[in-house]
């Protein structure tokens, strides 16, 4: 029996995901990409093309390129959507002769389910090509408001692209999947679906193995495509009073600029602050001129506010439509890509006064889930089968209050992990292990689960002793430590219950914190790093003017011993840069003394 | 007597026979669920290597396409120079300076679009703008001629990182 294709069969976009070795993956298109375009054409030389090729020729070929057919798929042509999709779609729409639409696309009439047959078969196409096996079932996703026609329409496209359809499965229904939401726990699910173009809410209910749609709501015309428009409308309009230039009539500058602000957009998801910075922008009487710009988040966040505001409301329209309070929802999940940005999820953790579910890329959760159902259907997940994870990262404390992780967040277990380590100071015959739970990058923010010590270490130059240091996980997520000196084979070893069984509400507040602390807490660890560094020069330095004491300049030594307490007294700071100069200044003048030799050695050998 | 003993053996025959059936049901349900598992892993496997062998050529793909922004940047500068300009030394060292970060870029592999008066292609261009025809008679021998690149397109070790944008003519 072949595999089962899961297909999110999008308006802007499509997505195909196949579970292998009981795990859904993404598929990469015939270009490499993770999406395809719904986008088909009939060129000017009578080729079909499908995906981002008829995409890049859309402006060149606006009769004859289909988007958003989703938008007309079982509709019947008098239809108010219909309608309002004629004043935005620019290729020809009739009415079929049993009432439904068809449009044109080079010289003939299709009907919205041919042109999806088209996009469904560049998948199936694809898929083959990259796993070298024949795709003949598939799963496919539609939104949870389809009705019977609409949802029939869909069908009837994979079957005319040689798909036997096994299931037509809602949107949100997928997203829940992918998150492997019990089946058998009664539970009230919220699916918040930002996409490109459109916003769709769904209420669903889970319980005796159903799973029930019981609201849904929305706005099509509302989408993460305007939160790119109210950027680039603010720095044309800010270029315009800064240099009395409107870029809006410049098609190439325009290009420059929708490109940056989805760049910014993106970047401004984990980053505090951005620059738009597009030299050669524009020219005046010859001039050239520059556009360069900061964008905060939170400047992203006023100019947009409102197009978040309109979201929760009709969140919270959907919720009363059928009788339920946020309180209700047990578990919010976000879906579209537009969802990554923090003031979307900060204002439906307010609302809700609950984390939402986000740790699977929400331009994939659907194709993900449509995989699982897929791989249900051919009994590849018997139930949710999941292997436990490790659900935050596990790390030893190292120098300077480092966190160093030994097993990353969401490890599957049993896994054991080794690494060396050595001592810090001469002369150390202990070494504490300190056990640390958490996402943040210093020992200290996270959680201790163990501390020991393992003593005994014969005295040595610092970084010669080799402790060997083994996380081990078992199947029952017991987390054991063992340190060992690898010149006397001394052990010390503690083993840890409960290393996986955070509640849910701790493990999201870890990571959280890890998200709001990210910039400073990277600072901090540059930080203890160049202050490791320090300490390293500072004693490779001493040991220098130890060991070739009577070899050195009297002049260069005192220079060398000036640097080395500058450098201490940096160090002992939190200056970052002082520091870093301070440490070029002692590497100079530890250079000289190199020089110096150089320079002797001519006379005394030759 | 014997006779007798025959239902309750019919009773543990039946039994057994009824284990034997789903222990073969079971027996055929995980030979399948671990065939599948081992064709997986080899699929797996196959595209591993096959995704190594990517990585190892298209390394530093993401760095260069990043990159290819400045490229524009330069081209943009120098684009703007006028023939005053390149004849000073300010302007030469732009286009030196655009000479070095190609021949640097060239050698991991990038080669450049340029389709100016070229007839438009998807495979390798994007569209970004059109032009309708304004001659007196059309005679559409130019129709999908590209008559402005906004920006090059690339190749690196002859894979598209990123498609020309460029201006079209149509009818």
């Amino acid at each position: 029996m072949g595999k089962i294709l899961g297909i999110d069969l999008g308006t802007t976009n499509s997505v195909a995901a196949i579970v292998e070795a009981g795990n859904p993956r993404v598929i990469e298109n015939q270009e490499g990409a993770r999406i395809t375009p719904s986008v088909v054409a009939i060129s000017k030389n009578g080729e079909r093309l499908v995906g981002i090729l008829a995409k890049r020729q859309a402006i060149t070929n606006p009769q004859n390129t289909i988007f958003s057919i989703k938008r007309l798929i079982g509709r019947r042509f008098t239809d108010s959507e219909v309608e309002k999709a004629k004043k935005i779609l620019p290729y020809e729409i009739r009415e079929s002769q049993n009432g439904g639409v068809e449009v044109k696309m080079g010289d003939r009439w299709y009907r919205p389910e041919e042109i999806s047959a088209m996009i469904l078969q560049k998948i199936k196409m694809d898929v083959e090509n990259k796993l070298g096996e024949k795709i003949t079932e598939v799963v496919i996703t539609v939104p949870a408001y389809f009705d019977d026609s609409q949802r029939s329409a869909t069908k009837a496209a994979g079957e005319i692209a040689g798909l036997n359809v096994k299931r037509i499965l809602p949107e949100p229904t997928a997203a829940a999947l992918a998150y492997g939401l019990d089946k058998n726990v009664n539970q009230k699910i919220l699916v918040y679906d930002f996409g490109g173009g459109t916003f769709d809410v769904s209420i669903l209910e889970i319980g005796d193995n159903v799973i029930e749609t019981k609201g849904i709501g929305g706005d099509t015309l509302l989408g993460g495509d305007d939160f790119d428009q109210r950027i680039i409308h603010y720095i044309i309009e800010e270029y315009n009073k800064q240099e009395g230039i409107d870029l809006s009539k410049d098609p190439l500058a325009l290009q420059r600029l929708k490109e940056a602000a989805e760049k910014a957009k993106q970047e401004l998801s984990t980053l505090l602050e951005t620059e738009i910075n597009l030299p050669f922008i524009s020219a005046e009487g010859g001039n050239p001129k520059h556009l360069y710009l900061k964008l905060t988040r939170s400047q992203l966040e006023n100019l947009t506010r409102d197009l978040v505001d309109k979201s929760i409301e009709i969140v919270d329209k959907t919720l009363k439509e059928v009788n339920l309070s946020p309180n209700d929802i047990d578990e919010i999940i976000l879906v579209g890509g537009q969802t990554r940005m923090p003031l979307i999820q900060q204002k439906i953790r307010e609302y809700f006064n609950k984390e939402p579910r986000k740790d699977i890329n929400p331009d994939e959760v659907v194709a993900i889930g449509a995989a699982i159902q897929a791989g249900i259907l051919q009994g590849d997940v018997r139930e949710i089968l999941l292997l436990d994870v490790t659900p935050l990262t596990l790390a030893i404390e190292t120098l300077g209050g480092i966190a160093h992780p030994m097993i990353p967040k969401n490890t599957p277990i049993p896994y054991s992990k080794t690494e060396v380590f050595t001592t810090a100071e001469d002369n150390q015959t202990a070494v504490e292990i300190h056990v640390v739970q958490g996402e943040r990058p210093m020992a200290r923010d996270n959680k201790t689960l163990a501390r020991f010590i393992l003593d005994g270490i014969p005295p040595a130059p610092r970084g010669i002793p080799q402790i060997e240091v083994v996380f081990d996980i078992d199947v029952n997520g017991i987390l054991t430590v063992t340190a060992k000196d690898k010149a006397t084979n001394k052990t010390q070893s503690v083993k840890i219950e409960s290393s996986t069984n955070l509640s849910k509400e701790d493990i999201e507040k870890l990571k959280r914190e890890a998200e709001i602390y990210a910039e400073e807490d990277t600072k901090r660890r540059k930080l203890a790093e160049t202050k490791n560094q320090a300490e390293n020069l500072i004693y490779q330095a001493r040991k220098i003017l130890t060991d070739y004491r009577d070899k050195i300049n009297e002049e260069i030594k005192v220079d060398i011993e000036n640097k080395i307490r500058e450098l201490e007294e940096a160090k002992n700071s939190d200056n970052i840069e002082l520091i870093e100069t301070k440490i070029k200044e002692l590497t100079n003048s530890l250079s000289k003394i190199g020089q110096q030799f150089y320079n002797q050695n001519p006379d005394q050998n030759i | 007597m014997e006779e007798e003993k025959l239902p309750s053996e019919l009773e543990t025959i039946k039994e057994l026979q009824e284990t034997i059936a789903r222990l073969e049901k079971e027996k055929e349900e995980y030979l399948s669920g671990w065939k599948r598992a081992k064709s997986d892993f080899i699929n797996y496997q196959k595209e591993m290597e096959e995704k190594i062998k990517n990585i190892i050529n298209f390394a530093n793909s993401n760095l260069i396409l990043d990159l290819t922004t400045v490229l524009d940047s330069l081209d943009l500068a120098i684009n703007s120079l006028t023939e005053e300009d390149k004849k000073r030394n300010l302007g030469k060292g732009y286009i030196l300076i655009q000479n070095q970060i190609l021949d640097i870029l060239k050698k991991y592999g990038l080669e450049i679009i340029e389709p100016k008066n070229e007839t438009f292609n998807p495979e390798f261009h994007e569209a970004i703008s059109t032009k309708k025809c304004e001659k007196e008679n059309c005679d559409k021998s130019d129709d999908n001629l590209i008559i402005e690149v906004y920006s090059k397109g690339y190749f690196l070790n002859g894979k598209l990182i990123r498609p020309a944008k460029v201006k079209v003519i149509i009818h």
